[in-house]
């Protein structure tokens, strides 16, 4: 996020982050998302104005510490309607496409 | 046809508490009231109206025994992103259209523990995603103050079914004004609590760090009383706050002494004249009724929607990344062979825009040579912006905005843009990057369309919030105001 050159996401770029994410695009939708997120990336850039070289990243606004718990097993009774959430299952496992080509 | 359905959450209890009415008569006068009305809001996607009514039955036995709480019958609508088991819980996403809850969310499970009917699932922009329930995959919500706009959003379906007296009151979710920016353009009453005051499990995840479950009511005790049933530690959710939750039950209005801060950073370019007016008249009632007023600035204050709109489409990209077709909901529709392909598919059929808009701005900035430039900057400005609250609470006990910088828009009017869309949560979204409770309840009318006044806590302080909103409320009485529909 350099200050003082413009950031332009290409539809080439678009298409890239789109395999990253998963989600196919078509010819339209390229073009749509390279104009938007480059005008949402531009307005982000607002916060180049702010200060933060003494600032600590937050990654979690109220400071709650870590919460332990002890590893015990307990039983939940809503495996079998977990499975059948999934639109491909048989028996008590989920069925999956080939993974390996 | 009854009119039972208009109560407030109170009425109702007192009616029931003295059986003037029953609890089914109370289910079935909402229920009614959905079926003659949802078909020009829909505000509803599902209505449980045989459960409803089985448990409104249930309440009925338990007051007759004498055994009643704030919420023993009381009919409430649940925002279709919290999990009611065996309900379907659709996101707004067509990619959940089919999916069914397994079990219930911590809160769903604390309204039923005290005895509150839910009636059914309300509408909502697509995985919460939106600011006025445009982005839907199963249609828009209409304003029952104007059909032609917005109800706001994401939580528009709950706003609109309280506004349009469908239900009692209703559970709605704010990652960045969710809640109070519907209940500001509706004319209610909305309220976030601090981050980790209400456990998040069972509710589907937008943007972890923000998301918060609150309640919306037709009046501030009613907020109050559906805060108090569903606030509390969960050690389900692992970020829930461990302290006790005051109960809000039997509020009283405060407010003689208390500190109020204006930021100067609120009156932002944009901001209605009409609605700053009635803010400035809405800082001097609260004057008259004993409040102490002064300026105060927080400076970063304006750097908090972009901060969100880098930190918000992270998280939900990697929170979004588990809807592949596979766990959850539908196969893509189109035949596939590999993994690989399956997902591809998937997500392209099952998301609408939004959605994918988000996925792809949080992987961008989250992947490599991005990371430090957006990210973790976003996450520093997060850090300063909350240091200017610290500072701001340390003198004052409650800050005012504007809840909104204007009434509800036309149906359309943004839909293309969304960068304008996202300016809507300006004022909201800077309570979500603190982690601070926030309040909206309307301050008065223009052009006949509600306005809401914000009142931002400092963290943990929902009663601080709530007992003064409680007193500007009975001093004005702004929501005596119905609209036609």
């Amino acid at each position: 996020m350099n200050s003082s050159q413009k950031t332009k996401i290409s539809q080439e770029e678009v298409e890239h982050i789109a395999q990253l994410a998963r989600i196919e695009l078509n010819e339209k939708d390229k073009k749509t998302f390279s104009a938007q997120l480059t005008e949402i990336l531009e307005y982000v850039r607002k916060l180049n104005e702010v200060d933060t070289e003494k600032a600590e990243p937050t990654a979690h606004a109220t400071q709650l510490q870590s919460i332990m718990r002890h590893d015990q097993a307990r039983s939940a009774n809503s495996s079998p309607d977990l499975i059948k959430a999934a639109p491909a299952n048989q028996d008590k496992c989920i069925k999956v496409k080939a993974v390996l080509k | 046809m009854s009119t039972l359905n208009t109560l407030t959450i109170k009425e109702a209890h007192t009616k029931l508490c003295e059986k003037e009415i029953s609890a089914v008569e109370l289910t079935q006068s909402c229920l009614d009231r959905i079926q003659k009305t949802n078909d020009q809001l829909n505000s509803f996607l599902t209505v449980t109206a045989e459960e409803a009514l089985a448990q409104a039955e249930d309440a009925d036995k338990n007051i007759a025994e004498n055994k009643v709480g704030p919420l023993t019958g009381i009919p409430l609508a649940i925002k279709d992103a919290i999990l009611v088991a065996g309900s379907k819980n659709t996101c707004g996403s067509k990619i959940l259209e089919n999916y069914v809850a397994a079990y219930d969310a911590t809160v769903i499970r604390k309204l039923k523990e005290a005895g509150a009917v839910i009636i059914g699932k309300t509408n909502l922009d697509e995985f919460a995603m939106g600011s006025s329930t445009e982005n839907s995959a199963f249609g828009v919500v209409k304003n029952p103050w104007d059909l032609e706009r917005v109800p706001g959003g994401s939580s528009g379906g709950s706003a609109a079914a309280v506004c349009a007296d469908q239900c009692l009151g209703a559970l709605g979710s704010d990652t960045g004004g969710s809640i109070r920016q519907p209940a500001s353009l509706c004319g209610i009453v909305g309220l976030k609590c601090t981050y980790g005051r209400v456990s998040r499990y069972g509710l589907a995840a937008l943007a972890s760090s923000f998301d918060q479950i609150g309640p919306f009511g037709k009046t501030v005790t009613d907020a109050a009383w559906i805060f108090s049933a569903i606030a509390g530690h969960d050690e389900k959710d692992s970020t829930s706050f461990i302290e006790a939750t005051p109960d809000l039950t039997n509020l009283i209005p405060q407010i003689k002494g208390k500190k109020i801060g204006i930021p100067e950073e609120c009156f932002i370019k944009g901001l209605n004249p009409k609605v700053k007016k009635l803010v400035g008249e809405a800082v001097d009632t609260l004057e008259k009724l004993g409040a102490k007023i002064d300026e105060v600035s927080l400076p970063n204050l304006s750097y908090s929607l972009p901060a969100y709109y880098i930190i918000m489409p992270a998280e939900a990209s990697s929170n979004l990344a588990r809807y592949d077709g596979i766990r959850y909901g539908r196969a893509a529709e189109v035949e596939t062979k590999t993994l690989i392909e399956n997902y591809l598919k998937n997500k392209a059929e099952g998301f609408g825009d939004e959605p994918k808009r988000r996925i792809m701005l949080g992987t961008y900035t989250l992947s490599s040579g991005y990371y430090d430039a957006y990210y973790t900057k976003a996450q520093k400005v997060r850090t300063k912006i909350i240091e200017d609250f610290k500072k701001a609470f340390a003198e004052f006990d409650l800050l005012i905005t504007p809840t909104v910088p204007d009434v509800a828009f036309k149906i359309g009017e943004k839909a293309d843009d969304p960068l304008a869309m996202y300016l809507n949560d300006i004022l909201t979204v800077s309570a979500n990057v603190a982690g601070v409770p926030a309040l909206s309840l309307p301050c008065g009318f223009v052009d006949d369309l509600p306005v809401g006044l914000q009142m931002i806590g400092n963290y943990y302080q929902e009663e601080t919030i709530l007992e003064t909103a409680l007193a500007y409320e009975l001093a004005t009485d702004w929501n005596s105001k119905k609209p036609k529909f």
